[in-house]
C-alpha cells in the first residue's frame, strides 16, 4: 500500500497587481489525473478525497507538502506570477466543489475542481493486490489548469501543465 | 446537555410527587421513567464517538510473531553504509530537476528510518530502497550530462545475470529440520526471483515507455541497484543456511505436489459475487497459484510451495468472506463500530492460531501474512483518523475486510499443516 498526493491550483488576491494589470488566474477547469501505466502487479487507485485552501498549516501529508512545493516552485519560475505565499491546505468540508471519477478499472482517476482558484490537493493510496511483485511501479499524475489576466489588456498565460512522475519501488 | 435538562426536570417532578406520596402508582411511574432515562444515559455515555472507536481500533494490540529468518547484522550494517555513501554522491549532483530531488528527499528519509528500526528486516529493506533512490538521482545527473548512455547500462546486464546463475547453482535445501530448510530456502529464492525481476526490468524500462530518456536511464540503474541488493541478501541468507542436515529438496518437491493438487481441486469451478470481497480473495488466491507455478518451473521451489500455501489458505478462507463487501464494487456503508470488532475478531483468531501453532515454525511462518494484513488495515484505519474522516471511507471499507480475512486465513492456516502430516 503507497500513498500519493498532488496538488493544484493557487491562491490570488485581486489586490494584487503585476506591472500595471491586475490579473486573475482563470478557476475553472483545474483538473489532476493520475494514470498507472507499467506496473508489475496489478494496482487500484483507492480512498481518492480531495483537500481545498485554508489559511492554515493542517496537518498535510509530506508527498502533498512536496507536491505543493513542485507546484510553487513551477509557479514561480515559469509564469512569473506575483504570488502570495501558499497556504496550508485543509479539508474540504462538502464535497461538491470536488469531483472526483475513477476509471473503471481502477488503476487511475480524474480530480476536477470547479472552485475559485486555490490552493487544492488530492490525496490518494495504491493497493497492490496479492502477490506483490518486485520492480518500478510507474504512475503518471498530470495536473491542468489555466491562468491568465482577464481585465484589458487581455493577456492569456498559456495553461499550465504539469507531470509529476509518482513513481514508487517495491525492493523485495 | 439534553440529558441533564432531562434530569433536572424529572427531579423537579420527583419533587412535586415527593408532596403527594399517597399517590404510589405515580411514584412508581417515575421510578420507571427514571430507570428508562438511567439506561438511556448509559447507553449514551458508553456510545463513543466515531474517532474514539477508531482510535481504540488502533490500539487492540496485535501479537507479535517470532521471526525465524535472522539476519546479519553486518549485512544491515553493509547496506545502510551503502546507502549513505550513494546519498553523499545524489548530493554532489546538482540537479535541479525536482522530480529527481524528490527521490532525494526520500531516499534520506528511508535511510533514517533505517537506522532507527529495530527489526533488522524493515531496517535492511529501508537501506535497500534509499540506495535505489539515491543511485537512481546520480544516474540521472550522469544521463543528464551525457557521461551515462543505454548502451553503459546494457554492458552490466550480463554481469549480474551471471552472478545470479551462480548463486541460483548453489541453492541448497538444507537446515536443521524440513520446517526450517523450507522457510530459509524460500527467502532466499525470494531475493533471487526478485533479482531476477529487477534485471528484467532494467532492460525493459530502457525501451519501453514514454518518459524522457535520462530518467528511463536512471530508472534503469535504479533497477541495477535493486538487483545488486537483493543479490547481496541471497548470498548471506545462503551462506547462513546450516551446512548440515540432509537435503530436503525431494520432500518439498513432494510437498508441492501435493499442495498443488489440492489447491487445483479447491479451485474447481467457483464463482464468487462481484460485489464481495471473497471475489477479490479468489483472484487473489488465483494470482499466488500462478506466481507459484512460475517460481517451480524457474527452479525456486522452495518459495513455491510457499506460495502454494498461502493460496490454499485463501482458498479456504473465503466462504466466511462473501458476505463482506468489496470496498471498490459495493457501496454497503461500514460504521467505525463494524471496524473495531473486525479487528478485535482479527487480534483473537490470531491469538489462538499462535497458541495452536504451539511453536511449528511453518504455521508461525504463514501467519504473517495475516499479520501484514492486519498491519495494512492499521494504517488504513489511521489515514481515516488522520484525514479527519471517521466512517464509510474507502479507507475503512478496506481495512474491515482486511481485518477480516486476517481473522479467516489465521482459522484456516492448519489446513496446510494438516495436508502435509495427513
Amino acid at each position: 500500500m503507497t500513498h500519493q498526493a498532488s496538488t493544484f491550483g493557487w491562491s490570488y488576491d485581486d489586490t494584487r497587481w503585476s506591472g500595471r494589470q491586475p490579473y486573475t488566474p482563470n478557476p475553472r477547469n483545474h483538473k489532476i489525473t493520475v494514470r498507472a501505466f507499467n506496473t508489475p502487479s496489478s494496482v487500484r487507485f483507492t480512498d481518492p478525497w480531495g483537500y481545498d485552501n485554508s489559511q492554515s498549516q493542517g496537518g498535510l501529508p509530506d508527498e502533498l507538502q512536496y507536491a505543493l512545493d513542485v507546484l510553487w516552485n513551477f509557479a514561480i519560475s515559469h509564469v512569473g506570477l506575483p504570488l502570495p505565499s501558499p497556504w496550508g491546505l485543509i479539508r474540504l468540508d462538502e464535497g461538491s466543489r470536488l469531483e472526483i471519477t475513477r476509471d473503471s478499472d481502477l488503476k487511475g482517476g480524474t480530480f476536477r475542481y470547479n472552485a475559485e482558484p486555490s490552493l487544492q490537493g488530492a490525496d490518494w493510496l495504491w493497493y497492490i493486490d496479492s502477490p506483490v511483485n518486485t520492480g518500478w511501479y510507474l504512475i503518471d499524475v498530470h495536473a491542468l489548469g489555466e491562468a491568465g489576466f482577464n481585465y484589458y489588456p487581455f493577456i492569456h498565460v498559456d495553461d499550465i501543465d504539469i507531470w509529476l512522475f509518482a513513481d514508487f519501488e517495491v525492493y523485495r | 446537555m439534553i440529558l441533564t435538562y432531562g434530569f433536572s426536570q424529572i427531579l423537579k417532578f420527583i419533587g412535586r410527587a415527593g408532596a403527594n406520596i399517597m399517590d404510589i402508582k405515580k411514584v412508581m411511574n417515575i421510578g420507571l421513567v427514571l430507570i428508562l432515562l438511567l439506561g438511556v444515559s448509559i447507553y449514551a455515555m458508553s456510545m463513543k464517538n466515531d474517532k474514539e472507536i477508531l482510535e481504540a481500533t488502533l490500539k487492540v494490540k496485535t501479537p507479535t510473531i517470532p521471526s525465524f529468518v535472522a539476519i546479519n547484522n553486518s549485512l544491515v550494517e553493509n547496506a545502510i553504509n551503502r546507502a549513505e555513501y550513494l546519498i553523499s554522491q545524489a548530493q554532489s549532483t546538482k540537479s535541479n530537476d525536482k522530480e529527481i530531488q524528490r527521490f532525494l528527499q526520500s531516499a534520506t528519509k528511508k535511510l533514517e528510518t533505517s537506522k532507527s528500526e529495530k527489526d533488522p528486516w524493515k531496517a535492511l529493506i529501508n537501506a535497500r530502497k534509499a540506495s535505489i533512490e539515491a543511485m537512481t538521482v546520480i544516474a540521472y545527473a550522469q544521463a543528464k550530462e551525457e557521461k551515462l548512455s543505454e548502451e553503459d547500462i546494457l554492458n552490466e546486464v550480463p554481469k549480474w545475470m551471471n552472478k545470479l546463475q551462480l548463486l541460483k547453482a548453489k541453492l541448497k535445501h538444507n537446515g536443521k529440520n524440513l520446517e526450517y530448510s523450507l522457510i530459509i530456502t524460500a527467502e532466499v529464492e525470494r531475493s533471487l526471483d526478485s533479482a531476477e525481476n529487477w534485471l528484467n526490468q532494467a532492460q525493459e524500462i530502457l525501451n519501453s515507455n514514454n518518459r524522457p530518456k535520462e530518467l528511463r536511464i536512471a530508472y534503469a540503474m535504479g533497477a541495477l541497484e535493486a538487483v545488486r541488493g537483493n543479490l547481496e541478501d541471497a548470498e548471506l541468507l545462503l551462506n547462513s543456511v546450516q551446512k548440515d542436515g540432509t537435503d530436503q529438496e525431494g520432500i518439498i518437491v513432494e510437498m508441492y505436489r501435493k499442495l498443488n493438487e489440492e489447491t487445483m481441486l479447491k479451485l474447481g469451478n467457483r464463482a464468487y459475487p462481484k460485489e464481495s470481497f471473497a471475489n477479490l480473495t479468489f483472484y487473489e488466491a488465483k494470482g499466488f497459484l500462478k506466481r507459484a507455478e512460475t517460481r517451480f518451473n524457474n527452479g525456486f521451489k522452495a518459495s513455491a510451495t510457499i506460495d502454494i500455501m498461502h493460496a490454499l489458505v485463501l482458498l479456504e478462507s473465503i466462504d466466511s468472506l462473501s458476505e463482506v463487501p468489496d470496498p471498490w464494487y459495493n457501496n454497503t456503508t461500514i460504521t467505525a463500530d463494524d471496524v473495531y470488532q473486525a479487528k478485535k475478531q482479527a487480534v483473537q483468531a490470531l491469538d489462538e492460531a499462535i497458541k495452536n501453532a504451539n511453536g511449528n515454525e511453518l504455521s508461525l511462518y504463514l501467519l504473517k501474512f495475516a499479520d501484514a494484513d492486519i498491519q495494512m488495515a492499521d494504517s488504513l484505519v489511521k489515514r481515516s483518523i488522520d484525514s479527519g474522516r471517521f466512517e464509510n471511507t474507502e479507507s475503512l471499507r478496506l481495512a474491515y475486510a482486511l481485518y477480516l480475512r486476517a481473522a479467516s486465513y489465521a482459522k484456516h492456516v492448519n489446513k496446510v499443516i494438516e495436508l502435509l502430516q495427513g
